[in-house]
Order: structure tokens, then C-alpha cells, then sequence
């Protein structure tokens, strides 16, 4: 593997931007890469070589100019396959939307357009971003470069891959409940879930609307920072993005979290909680700990019930959404998306209504509950070893939603609270699998979601540590 | 499982209200699936206030950010 791709995002935009690394070699280096890796983990969809490589020469060629270059010049990075670009196929990771051309292109693709990155491809997700697995039909299942056998997360199950292996700097997943921070669980990599209204969601592809986030995925903290610095705040094309101002999150990277609180959550988080995914929960408590920050045990208001009225909401937006075509061509669905979205036929509007009414609430007593104690809360992603393919195959359409329930316990509830969320990889377990934590924050805390998780990495090396494949 | 919500209920409205066809097995699943998440909602209309309203959710996140930063 070429020494170019051992650098992180960051690292490779200060090559380029210093012309020591053009932006054609780095290129060039992601798409060996991904030759390489492709027949094992068939984590793209589409590979757009011959573009990336004119856009990495023009982008070469713009830094002889006086012209100001932005934050993520020449920065070869790749996405899951939901954003819309005018005119240019976005599958969804569906057979349905296999043809599919929007016409209009994402505010946050314009946004990474105008600081400069190059678009390396569309990455694999779950069918309509509706599996926590990996698992696709479709275009075959996305598997996990640690060990093939075994799922990579999802939905965003690509941009975790692609990112793990070294196919990309960095890419953007999409977070409905759990979807960034699974995979990037899975593969060892920072994922984020932003607060709700935090990125414009304008020209990707729905799945509920009224919880889809934008998140990235990337191998460092700073990277994740520099990426969200590019594509967050206000959007006059979506009436739910925030005015709030968005922060310089690098400048929140002072590697110091003396004095700050951090919550482990005495309910919930680790009932179904492996041996070593609490080893590892322990150890990454000790170093931040031995960095000056106080670790304080507490209930939480109850996240099963968030888990529940969560599902009242993606499960009837989403049935929505797909109604017409489920009725029309069920054959061209895949029996997980139909297992998962049926539910939502059957659940009253006053039914959904109602929960999305509770919301608020809910929302300010947890925040009033867990935010006034601690600072951030800290808990696991998934609570067992990345599980194999084969053992999350359901055989029937029943098999879905306890799997689903298993693998997302944990992550849907920052969803319906619209709380910011940050994966962070922390080891492995038995099985050579990565294990991560999550570190859950106040709306629109970023910043310091950040600050905890790259002063973390500033004295580990489990970011650093790639798969051998 | 026994649930309040009948597995023929859910067979009926999915025939009549969507034009969906369901087996006797899946429409058992269905109302179970159906009941965790109504009883979930009936729980929170306990604790609601007649003024509470949806759209709040947005500007909620938004003060509760802003407080938090006053303290």
C-alpha cells in the first residue's frame, strides 16, 4: 500500500496545499487501492476514474494560480451512494433507483465542490440506507476488511470500508439510527452523527425525514472536523437546517479535557453488552480519565422507550416514502427493506403523530437529566463483536426487526433526541473485530464531542492501525 | 403472542387500505410489531400537554444549545 495513503485527510490537503503531494499521485494511490480491495469487500458502487483523475490535474494545476484554495483541495474522497448530483446516477443501494438521475445535486456536494475535493466515486450502502448490516441484494453484500466473513455496519456500510482500507480520505454516510456510527464502529473508524438540523439534507435520498442526518466518516478526529467545517450550516433549501453559526471545530482541538464530566450510563447501554466490549468501554474510560477528566455514573431517562417511539417515526415516514412502490413492485425489494417498512402500513397517524409530538419534550428531559450531571455521555456503539454475515442473514421476515433491535439499541435513541453522536474506534475484541464508543453530547456540541474524542486519539493508536487485505 | 391488536386487523387494512397482501404468520408479526410501538406512543399522551406541538423540536435543540452555553 502506497505511504501516500497512511496519511489522514488532514495530512494529505497540507501535502497538497504545500505541493509536496500532488493531488493526481494521492489520486492515483486511492484508486490502486481500491482495485485492490474492491474484489474482496465490494464497497463501491460506482468507480469514476477517469473524472477523478481530470479533476485531481485541474485541482493540481489551480495551486500555480493565486487562487484561494479551499479546505479540502484535491482531496480524492468518495460517498455513499444517496447524494444527488444533477443528471448523474444515485442508486440508493436500490434495484429501484438503479437508473435513477436526479435533478438537482446536494447542498452538501456543492459545498465539498467548492472547497475543492474530488469525487472518487458512489460507495455501497444499504438498500434505501435501511439496514444497520451491510447486507445488499442488489449489488452484493459490502464486507468487512478486518475479516470478510463478518458485516461491515450499516447503512453507510461503504464509506466505513472505504475509509478503513485506505480507498479515501474521507466520505459521507448518513445517520437515521445508527447509520454512520455502525459502520464506522465496525471498521475502526471516527464516524459522526450531527445534531438534527446541523448539515442541510437537501438532495439525498430519504429514509425518514424527520431523523436523517448527514454525517462523515473519517480515520481522525480532526479530519471529521474539517469535513463537518465544509458541509454544515444554514440551507435556505431545507426549512429544517439550523442559522445557528458553525464553529472552527480544529480550533476545539486544544487535546485538553481536564476537569470536563463524563457520563457511563447505568442503564441500557450495557445490558446486552459483551466481556470485551466492556473491557474495551473501560479501558477508553481509564485514558480519559488519566487525562483529567471526572467519570460520573448515571441513570438516563429511558432509551428503550426512545427506541420505540423512534421507530414509529422511520417506520411510517419510510412506509410513506415506499408505499407506492410496494404496492406496485414488491419483487424489487429486498425482504430486509420490506420487513423493516411493512410495520409503518399498520401504525395510526395519530400513533405517529404522537411521537413525533413527544419529541420535544422527551428531548429537554433527558437533556435537563443527563446534561446538567456530565458534559458528555460515553457509551458503547454496538454492544457484542461484530457479528458475521451469516449469523444477521434472516431467513424469514421475522428474523428482521429483532436484529435490527440487537444491533441498533443503542444508537437510535440519540437519533429521535436529535443529540449530536460521535463513534470512536477503541480497540478490538476477540474475534479481530474493532469495538467503539460513542460519545453523545448536547444539541449542537460538536466542538466538544470532538475536543474528548481527538484528545483520545492523541494518545492512542487504534485510528491508526489499518486492515490487512 | 397474544396482542390487543389482532393479526386479522392487520391482515384486513393491509388488503383494504394499501392493496397489500400479508399470510396469517407475517400479519401475527406485523401486530406485534404494531402494538410495542402504540403502546410506546400511548405511554408518552400520558405525560403530554394539550399545547404540545411537533414543530417545536427544531427550536427546542436550538434554546437548549443556547442555555447550555449561558451557564
Amino acid at each position: 500500500m502506497s505511504e501516500i495513503l497512511s496519511l489522514s485527510l488532514t495530512q494529505i490537503a497540507a501535502a497538497i496545499r504545500a505541493k509536496k503531494i500532488s493531488s493526481l499521485e494521492a489520486t492515483r494511490a486511492c484508486f490502486e487501492r481500491m482495485h485492490e480491495i474492491q474484489p474482496k469487500t465490494n464497497c463501491y458502487i460506482a468507480i469514476e476514474e477517469e473524472e477523478a483523475l481530470k479533476a485531481a490535474r485541474a485541482a493540481d494545476r489551480m495551486r500555480g494560480k493565486s487562487a484561494r484554495l479551499g479546505a479540502l483541495h484535491g482531496v480524492p474522497l468518495a460517498h455513499k451512494d444517496m447524494y444527488y448530483r444533477k443528471g448523474r446516477i444515485s442508486t440508493g443501494g436500490s434495484k429501484i433507483l438503479r437508473d435513477y438521475r436526479p435533478d438537482i445535486t446536494a447542498t452538501v456536494v456543492e459545498r465539498m465542490q467548492r472547497a475543492g475535493a474530488v469525487w472518487l466515486g458512489n460507495l455501497n450502502m444499504a438498500e434505501f440506507a435501511a439496514n444497520p448490516t451491510g447486507h445488499n441484494d442488489h449489488f452484493g453484500h459490502c464486507r468487512n476488511p478486518w475479516n470478510t466473513d463478518h458485516i461491515t455496519g450499516g447503512s453507510s456500510s461503504g464509506s466505513g470500508v472505504a475509509v478503513a482500507a485506505r480507498a479515501c480520505y474521507g466520505s459521507l454516510g448518513s445517520d437515521t439510527g445508527g447509520s454512520v456510527r455502525l459502520p464506522a464502529a465496525a471498521n475502526g473508524v471516527v464516524g459522526l452523527k450531527p445534531t438534527y438540523g446541523r448539515i442541510s439534507r437537501h438532495g439525498i435520498m430519504p429514509r425518514s425525514w424527520s431523523l436523517d442526518t448527514v454525517g462523515p466518516l473519517t480515520r481522525t478526529v480532526r479530519d471529521c472536523a474539517r469535513m463537518m467545517k465544509v458541509i454544515a450550516g444554514a440551507d435556505a433549501n431545507d426549512s429544517t437546517c439550523s442559522t445557528q453559526k458553525v464553529p472552527d471545530y480544529e480550533q476545539a482541538l486544544t487535546g485538553k479535557i481536564r476537569g470536563l464530566k463524563i457520563g457511563v450510563p447505568l442503564n441500557h447501554y450495557y445490558e446486552e453488552a459483551s466481556e470485551d466490549v466492556r473491557g474495551c468501554m473501560t479501558a477508553s474510560l481509564d485514558i480519559l480519565k488519566s487525562l483529567g477528566a471526572r467519570i460520573v455514573e448515571l441513570e438516563v431517562p429511558d432509551p428503550q422507550r426512545l427506541f420505540d417511539l423512534s421507530n414509529a417515526v422511520t417506520q411510517a415516514e419510510s412506509a410513506a416514502i415506499h408505499g407506492r412502490w410496494m404496492r406496485e413492485r414488491p419483487q424489487d425489494y429486498s425482504m430486509m427493506m420490506l420487513a423493516r417498512t411493512e410495520p409503518g402500513f399498520h401504525i395510526p397517524a395519530t400513533v405517529y403523530l404522537q411521537a413525533l409530538n413527544a419529541r420535544p419534550r422527551l428531548s429537554e428531559e433527558f437533556i435537563a437529566s443527563v446534561f446538567r450531571k456530565v458534559d458528555v455521555l460515553h457509551a458503547p456503539v454496538m454492544p457484542m463483536p461484530v457479528p458475521t454475515i451469516e449469523e444477521t442473514t434472516p431467513r424469514e421476515a421475522g428474523d428482521v426487526q429483532p436484529m435490527i433491535r440487537r444491533l441498533t439499541r443503542n444508537n437510535r435513541p440519540a437519533n429521535f433526541l436529535g443529540i449530536p453522536a460521535l463513534s470512536m474506534p477503541a480497540g478490538f475484541s476477540a474475534n479481530g473485530l474493532p469495538v467503539a464508543f460513542q460519545l453523545m453530547g448536547l444539541p449542537f456540541s460538536e466542538a466538544l464531542l470532538f475536543q474528548v474524542g481527538d484528545a483520545y486519539q492523541r494518545i492512542t493508536d487504534w485510528h491508526t492501525r489499518a486492515p490487512r487485505i | 403472542m397474544t396482542t390487543r391488536i389482532q393479526p386479522d386487523l392487520i391482515a384486513l387494512e393491509a388488503a383494504q387500505l394499501h392493496d397489500l397482501k400479508l399470510d396469517p404468520k407475517r400479519a401475527t408479526e406485523l401486530a406485534a410489531d404494531v402494538q410495542r410501538v402504540c403502546d410506546a406512543a400511548a405511554g408518552v399522551c400520558q405525560e403530554a400537554d394539550f399545547n404540545d406541538e411537533p414543530s417545536r423540536f427544531t427550536s427546542t435543540l436550538a434554546r437548549l444549545a443556547v442555555a447550555k452555553a449561558r451557564e
